[in-house]
């Protein structure tokens, strides 16, 4: 059964994949404009302003799917390129080089743990009762109408509750970010998730749905490169990085962080929840109850090991899941 | 405001944040909500209209607080969805919700005071919300170089050009030009100060 976890984990890792594969190309200008078209992938639009006579050779990335990693590039179609200008452009190879060459290294257990579902790390919108709340509102505002300052102090008391109501929760537009350890690894990954990237990031880089077409959008300017990713044909794609942390951000030497909450789980199986854990202090005794830690950052993680969750207390600064705690 | 009018615009205000929690896709990706929401009163607060009947023992200020205590719970709403996803918009939220004070104090006032001040207030109107918006769509279709550069500062005279600047591209009120806003800010003051004045009491009274 575990033979069968593991190829299917292999398998899903493998369809999801890094869906920025790195190649060179070569410039001669005059040339304003370069498009590499990936087919259904992708494709790379550059903006560059090469004068005449210019000529360059430069490295770019490629939204390009490749089922058998690195090895596999050799097998796909070259970019078809379209220059705008009266300059040449053509692609080269794909470079010896990738970024996703660490994140090959690490563990399949540590590249393969579980995500949020696409709509499940929050919601977009609304939530319903907030809308509730500024309907109500609205009608007893009418309602009130030839007293103008009672209706509007009402008013101001209900656009601070409708504000805090909006507040409550995670938006899932908003980028998701989860650091994962495992201890004796002395490395990290942090995933970062986001509807499109700016800039684009020079890492591993999945979408979900792993069909969405992508669009990197490079500006060249003073020899430095720059650019966007997006997915503007998939309504709802999410791009997610993957960055290899050369050393463990959350061990003692790194310094820790500010847990704004804390789950840990022993060897045995069962969850504790141990509220805020402040940076320097010892792990607060358990709570009672076995926590509200979401289902998605919990499921997955192998048994018999000691685990600690968390939501980082800055903003934005997500969760952690350290495996071997 | 009319009923007609005050309905409308709470509906178009509130409508992106219907249709987003319904389609759980933003309606603008990367768009201001809060911005969204204060459109259609920038548009909307400051329309003139041709007739006027006062309601019975109701002063300008009864008429022009109505607007704002409509538009304060969807803007609270939107400003907690753009907080939650990682944007500032309260600043640039407050200084419209006072461009939308001024716009429908001095329809309130002005309109009361008689035939000129009213005809004063129609025509800032006019000329600042869709004057300008149409001036500029105009230039945009004319041929490159036709239109004169020197018209540019004008952009930023409405608000409503603010308030699409601002919804479309998620940038700051602030970002405006200094001279479009100077243009904005001395009429909005200059029909705050005749809203205010004494001759606009009058009018009241007499209304």
């Amino acid at each position: 059964m575990s033979v069968l976890s593991a190829l299917l984990l292999c398998v899903l890792s493998a369809a999801q994949g890094n869906r920025s594969w790195w190649g060179e190309v070569r410039l001669a200008g005059p040339l304003e404009s370069v498009r590499f078209d990936c087919g259904a992938d992708g494709e790379v639009v550059l903006a560059t302003s090469l004068v005449a006579g210019e000529e360059t050779t430069l490295a770019l990335p490629f939204p390009v799917r490749s089922p058998l990693g690195r090895d596999g590039l050799a097998t796909l179609p070259r970019p078809e390129v379209t220059v705008l200008g009266a300059g040449r452009a053509e692609f080269l190879r794909w470079s010896s080089e990738q970024p996703s060459d660490a994140f090959e290294r690490l563990p399949v257990g540590l590249r393969a743990r579980a995500w949020p579902p696409a709509r499940g790390g929050g919601t977009l919108g609304a939530e319903p009762s907030a809308l509730l709340l500024v309907l109500a509102l609205s009608v007893l505002v009418l309602a009130l109408r030839r007293r103008p300052a009672v209706a509007l102090a009402l008013a101001a008391v209900g656009a601070f509750s409708a504000h805090a109501l909006a507040l409550r929760g995670e938006d899932a537009g908003h980028p998701l970010s989860i650091l994962d350890l495992e201890a004796g690894q002395g490395r990290g990954l942090r995933s970062s998730t986001a509807g499109e990237l700016d800039p684009l990031p020079a890492n591993v880089l999945e979408v979900e749905p792993g069909r969405a077409r992508l669009v990197f959008a490079l500006r060249r300017e003073d020899g430095r490169l720059s650019g966007t990713a997006s997915s503007p044909t998939e309504r709802g794609a999410r791009l997610v990085v993957r960055e290899v942390l050369a050393a463990d951000p959350w061990s003692r030497d790194a310094g820790r962080r500010d847990l704004a909450q804390a789950w840990v789980r022993g060897p045995e199986g069962a969850w504790c929840s141990h509220g805020a854990w402040a940076s320097g202090r010892p792990l607060p005794p358990a709570e009672t109850g076995d926590g509200d830690a979401p289902g998605w950052l919990k499921a997955g993680l192998p048994p018999g090991r000691d685990v600690l969750l968390g939501r980082f207390a800055q903003a934005g600064e997500g969760w952690l899941r350290q495996v071997g705690f | 405001m009319s009923r007609a009018t005050l309905l409308l615009a709470w509906g178009v205000s509130l409508l992106p944040l219907l249709l987003e929690t319904i389609e759980a896709e933003p309606i603008l990706p990367g768009a201001a909500r809060a911005g969204l929401v204060l459109l259609p009163w920038l548009a909307l607060a400051g329309i003139p209209s041709i007739r006027y009947r006062a309601a019975p023992g109701r002063g300008r200020w009864d008429s022009a607080l109505l607007p704002i205590a409509l538009l304060l719970p969807v803007l609270g709403l939107a400003l907690g969805l753009d907080a939650r996803s990682g944007r500032a918009t309260l600043v640039p939220a407050l200084l419209a919700v006072a461009i939308v004070l001024v716009w429908s104090l001095s329809r309130e006032a002005l309109r009361r005071g008689g035939g000129t001040r009213r005809r004063v207030q129609a025509a800032a109107w006019i000329a600042l919300v869709p004057g300008v918006v149409a001036l500029h769509a105009a230039l945009a279709w004319a041929p490159p170089g036709v239109a004169p550069a020197r018209w540019a500062w004008t952009e930023r005279c409405s608000p409503l050009a603010w308030g699409l600047r601002w919804t479309a591209a998620g940038a700051d009120l602030a970002d405006a030009p200094r001279t479009g806003g100077f243009v904005l800010g001395v009429a909005l003051l200059g029909l705050a100060l005749l809203a205010l004045g004494p001759r606009a009491v009058e009018g009241e009274e007499g209304a």
